[in-house]
């Protein structure tokens, strides 16, 4: 298996779990597609991830809605939910320090989405990061 | 048209199938059976567009691609002539 950076890892993640959220296609067939494709979607970290959102994905949307002035996680476009999933799972687990996890979010959404998107992700996951502070204190 | 533009469309085509399915009650089965085909291919376009609609974005963001339709981007070439074409 090709090595893989963190960040390539949670590029595929994100990608995983927005093909899944769109298609509703099960995980194990979006990632042999992947793989057919050439991506590094068996990279243990890469499936960490998705295995991760996808088991606590009602815990993680309650946290992200509760975090997301005005917008429930159901009405955030696919893309950008799927970011902050990713980001508030690394921020729950505790693997990662908070301001890598905000960031790497923060950088995807300045990537992909549109100009006021990493604004707002930065704003909930930095809501998230404080209520885990105060709720391990 | 590009990835993006390509994804929107055919999440939107996606979303308005999934729908009909769901309120699809009193169907024939060959209808819904149709319906359920559709959607399987449509997800499967969707699949294969997502990572060509990221990676299209990251090459913006890095300045290697103008997005589609830029009028400053097609100022740039004169009328009849490529870059790569004498004058």
């Amino acid at each position: 298996m090709a090595e893989v950076s963190r960040r390539q890892a949670r590029r595929q993640a994100v990608i995983l779990l927005y093909q899944r959220d769109v298609t509703g296609l099960p995980v194990p067939e979006l990632v042999e597609n992947a793989l057919r494709a050439g991506d590094h979607a068996d990279d243990p970290f890469t499936q960490a991830l998705v295995d991760g959102v996808e088991a606590d994905r009602q815990v993680i949307d309650q946290r992200i809605t509760e975090s997301a002035d005005r917008w429930t996680a159901d009405r955030i476009a696919p893309l950008e939910r799927n970011i902050l999933r990713v980001a508030v799972h690394e921020l729950g687990t505790g693997d990662v320090p908070v301001p890598v996890a905000i960031d790497e979010a923060v950088e995807m959404a300045k990537k992909w989405c549109a100009a006021e998107t990493p604004k707002f992700v930065n704003g909930v996951l930095g809501r998230v990061a404080r209520e885990n502070e105060e709720a391990a204190a | 048209m590009s990835a993006r533009e390509e994804l929107e469309h055919a999440t939107r085509r996606l979303e308005a199938l999934a729908q009909r399915i769901a309120e699809a009650v009193d169907l024939p089965a060959a209808e819904l059976e149709e319906l359920a085909r559709q959607a399987a291919d449509l997800s499967a376009a969707v699949v294969e567009i997502i990572p060509r609609a990221i990676a299209e974005a990251e090459a913006e963001a890095r300045g290697d691609v103008t997005p589609v339709g830029d009028p400053a981007a097609e100022a740039l070439v004169p009328d009849g002539l490529s870059e790569d074409e004498p004058a």
